[in-house]
């Protein structure tokens, strides 16, 4: 009968989904990238080795071509610098004893060390450090660390000059980046593609084997400049997944995990054998306008919208409260960010008025393009009370890089920076300055002639309150004009072993194993 | 038969041919630019275009697939776009971790559920039957990636008994064959259950029986024959999904094998790579299904007098 033979089409149909859900076909976000691999068993964890957990693969172990902020952690313990950054923040020499820098700030000459050693076991020369320094400048990779450095040129065997464009506020911090690590001429010269796989430097850790999308080794490096580490052997594990990397870490295939899910935080908190670091990440997120074209150019919509953001509502729906509000365009942890500063303050009444100002007394509809879809969830919630309805479109990143970021074919997005470099130029100067609008700087496309100045200013003084004074005004002007609205920063955490000491959550995500040791 | 299998070689080129033109027209006409993504978000515009020069990305796509393709046909499969090695010895060298993984699907999966199916349609209507119907149930609904966590967190983290994440020894690969078999487990007992219910109840079983063959005989040599041709099928399509899908049990034990492969290369648009994982896996499925068709004329004589014929 007809009955039967649609019950007989159902079931089949029933089984073949099945069939293809068994497969193992469903895909509820999975997470990044590759696969790790386990060395050792739960129980024998070697007294000076340590196996640190990261998520994403770094794609190259040449410095001068490392653009991302995992990428420079791995660097770092390959390759120095001649300022190297402290483990309380500050700078001292490194590959470099000491330093002068000229009057008008261009120029700084270098006095090297002469008792460092490459991995390869030839020493250190002053040719290799102009050739470094050469190199990084050059690489189009990173820009935005050598953007103010003009050529580097060798004095006399322990002395070098680093001549720059113009004179810059945190070009000593920029020094201290993995991206102007020092790396052997010869060696490099030798073979530069394949440098990127086997890479030679004086950093504290040498170079062993990198089994892609698994795990990269390394072994202490006997003849360091700073001594030896104590940590003998360190691998960096790929698991891509962070539930199985909490899972490898309580279990005691990892010592250590870098950026642990928020959905961990509190279990990894709470569990006897690890301890948990965190502190304000050099990193925020905000809502972002097109000031030139579209909706936005309209200031008082943009001013209303400042005032209808919740800040601490955001941080407790976004991150659960795991983070910190921010009112300055300028995140905490920055050199530059003001102190005590307020941004416009949540007020609905006031939001309203400004919206029927701006044009719009019965609210309106805006499409909200965006990677981050908790964050703007929250913010249309808090639109609506004021009668803006907000449609998001959550992108791929590669997608949202392209229209968003770097056409500006948007109108309101949800974004995040992050500063290579704890100053507040890295991550003020491109992003605001008129003379950058578009093209993947300067996306809110805003051209404030008073803006430009300030950031000028606080870019090439040599003074660090005027500099401080300046990134003031910026943000001052930043919120002002309601350019965009910064809206929280969240929280950078590492979790290890608590028996490893040594370990520290930095702003900036920077990882100094040479620091760590077994209790 | 030669002949069979020759022609069935040469039909696998076009097939190549349709998936390299799908694959390589999405990923160069969907946005998301390769040297912005490999630059990073603070490289200037100006050497992201530079870079797409250097790469040859502001070439027609046509000719850019036409090259790709000259080059594959040479036996080159060009450069990752991420990390400029050599594409070829990665997928390589990450292929026998999904092979073996898929293959230990698999043969868990027959090896478990072949046997239930049987034994739930021989004993119908049993408590094993609606065990293992039940069984069935409750495998196929449960999602590969729950499954695998909670199995991790029992046998790695209460237990310790193995680990969780890698492929280093044999014990790696335990959990994650276990939750990549349980869906294909399921489909087989139903199947396998619902083919030899069928055949029982054939007349040529009942004369066997008459004649006087005993249980065993009749179920392994008579029925079970007849029954698998089905269950050979879904086999050789359950296999094809576990070559070129692990993804997902790949990304929770954290194993590097293909599927995470295509995963990294699609987020970071490295054609290159995306291309020669997704060939390398059309070619393997095409050749699993060339064999489950062998498999069908080894079983059934039949089949295999139509094979050599054509």
């Amino acid at each position: 009968m007809r009955l039967k033979g649609i019950f007989c089409y159902f079931l089949i149909f029933t089984m073949i989904l099945t069939g293809c859900s068994g497969g193992g076909n469903n895909a509820p976000a999975a997470s990044n990238e590759s696969g790790a691999n386990s060395d050792q068993t739960a129980e024998t964890a070697v007294k000076d080795s340590v196996n640190f957990s990261i998520n994403a693969e770094p794609s190259t172990l040449d410095p001068q071509k490392g653009n991302d902020l995992l990428t420079f952690a791995v660097h770092s313990q390959i390759f120095d610098t001649l300022v190297r950054e402290n483990a309380d923040g500050s700078l001292v020499p490194g590959l470099a004893e000491k330093w002068t820098i000229s009057e008008d700030g261009k120029e700084i000459v270098f006095t090297l060390r002469n008792d460092v050693k490459f991995h390869n076991g030839d020493l250190m020369t002053a040719d290799d450090v102009v050739y470094s320094l050469n190199r990084a400048i050059t690489s189009t990779f990173t820009k935005r660390i050598t953007g103010s450095m003009d050529k580097a040129e060798k004095i006399d065997d322990s002395t070098v000059k680093l001549v720059l464009k113009y004179s810059y506020g945190p070009i000593l911090d920029c020094i201290a980046t993995t991206n102007v690590g020092i790396v052997p001429q010869k060696a490099v010269e030798a073979n530069e593609e394949g440098f990127a796989r086997n890479p030679v430097g004086t950093g504290p850790f040498k170079f062993k084997e990198w089994n892609n999308g698994e795990k990269i080794v390394f072994e202490s490096f006997k003849d360091y400049y700073r001594g030896e580490a104590s940590i003998k052997n360190l691998t960096f594990k790929i698991i891509s997944d962070k539930t199985s990397a909490a899972v490898a870490l309580e279990n005691g295939e990892v010592d250590v995990l870098l950026s642990p899910d928020e959905a961990d935080r509190k279990n990894l908190i709470a569990n006897e054998k690890l301890t948990y670091y965190e502190t304000e990440s050099n990193s925020f997120y905000f809502v972002s306008f097109n000031n030139e074209t579209g909706l936005f150019s309209n200031k008082l919509l943009r001013e209303a919208i400042s005032y209808a953001v919740d800040r601490e509502s955001l941080v407790m729906g976004a991150l659960e409260g795991n983070g910190a509000p921010l009112e300055s365009a300028i995140p905490t942890n920055t050199f530059g960010s003001p102190e005590n500063f307020k941004g416009n303050q949540f007020d609905i009444e006031k939001a309203k008025a400004l919206l029927a100002e701006a044009g719009y007394p019965n609210g309106l509809t805006i499409k909200v393009p965006t990677l981050y879809l908790k964050p703007t969830e929250v913010l249309q919630d808090q639109l609506r009370q004021i009668g803006i309805v907000a449609e998001i479109e959550q992108m791929e990143r590669g997608a949202w890089l392209q229209d968003v970021y770097t056409d500006n074919k948007y109108e309101i997005t949800v974004g995040s920076y992050s500063a290579l470099v704890p100053d507040a130029d890295q991550i003020t100067y491109n992003r605001y300055h008129g003379d950058f609008v578009g093209g993947g700087n300067n996306m809110v496309r805003c051209n404030i002639p008073e803006l430009n100045k300030e950031l000028d200013l606080a870019r090439t003084s040599q003074s660090v309150d005027e500099r401080k004074a300046a990134y003031l005004r910026v943000s001052e002007i930043l919120r002002d004009e309601s350019v965009l609205i910064p809206l929280y920063s969240s929280m950078n955490g590492i979790a290890a072993n608590k028996d490893l000491k040594g370990v520290q959550a930095h702003p900036v995500q920077r990882v100094y194993v040479y620091d760590y040791s077994w209790k | 038969m030669l002949r069979f299998i020759f022609k069935r070689l040469l039909m696998i080129i076009p097939v190549i041919i349709g998936i390299s033109f799908i694959i390589f027209s999405i990923m160069a006409l969907t946005p998301g630019d390769p040297a912005r993504l490999i630059l990073g978000e603070s490289a200037s515009q100006t050497d992201v275009e530079l870079l797409r020069e250097e790469m040859g990305l502001n070439d027609n796509f046509l000719i850019r697939y036409v090259d790709y393709m000259k080059d594959v046909v040479r036996g080159d499969f060009g450069l990752s776009y991420r990390n400029r090695i050599p594409v070829y010895d990665e997928v390589f060298a990450r292929f026998p971790n999904t092979l073996v993984l898929a293959f230990w699907g698999i043969t868990l999966s027959v090896l478990i559920g072949v046997p239930i199916g049987i034994i739930s349609a021989v004993k119908q209507y049993s408590i094993l039957d609606t065990m293992s119907l039940g069984a069935a149930l409750v495998l196929a609904s449960i999602p590969a990636f729950w499954l695998g966590l909670m199995l991790i967190l029992l046998f790695s983290l209460k237990l310790n008994l193995l680990p969780s994440t890698g492929v280093e020894t044999w014990k790696n690969f335990v959990l994650p064959s276990i939750t990549l078999a349980a869906g294909t487990m399921a489909t087989l007992i139903r199947m396998t259950r619902s083919t030899m219910l069928e055949v029982i109840r054939q007349d040529y079983i009942r004369t066997a029986k008459a004649k006087g063959a005993g249980e065993r005989r009749l179920i392994f040599k008579h029925a079970l024959r007849n029954a698998l041709l089905p269950v050979i099928t879904i086999i050789g399509i359950n296999f094809g999904f576990q070559l070129g899908g692990a993804m997902i049990i790949e990304t929770v034990f954290a194993m590097p094998g293909l599927g995470t492969l295509m995963i990294t290369s699609v987020r970071m648009k490295d054609t290159p790579m995306v291309m020669a994982s997704v060939l390398f896996v059309a070619v393997a499925v095409s050749l699993v299904n060339l064999l489950v068709d062998l498999l069908y004329s080894f079983i059934d004589p039949r089949i295999k007098s139509q094979y050599s014929k054509s």
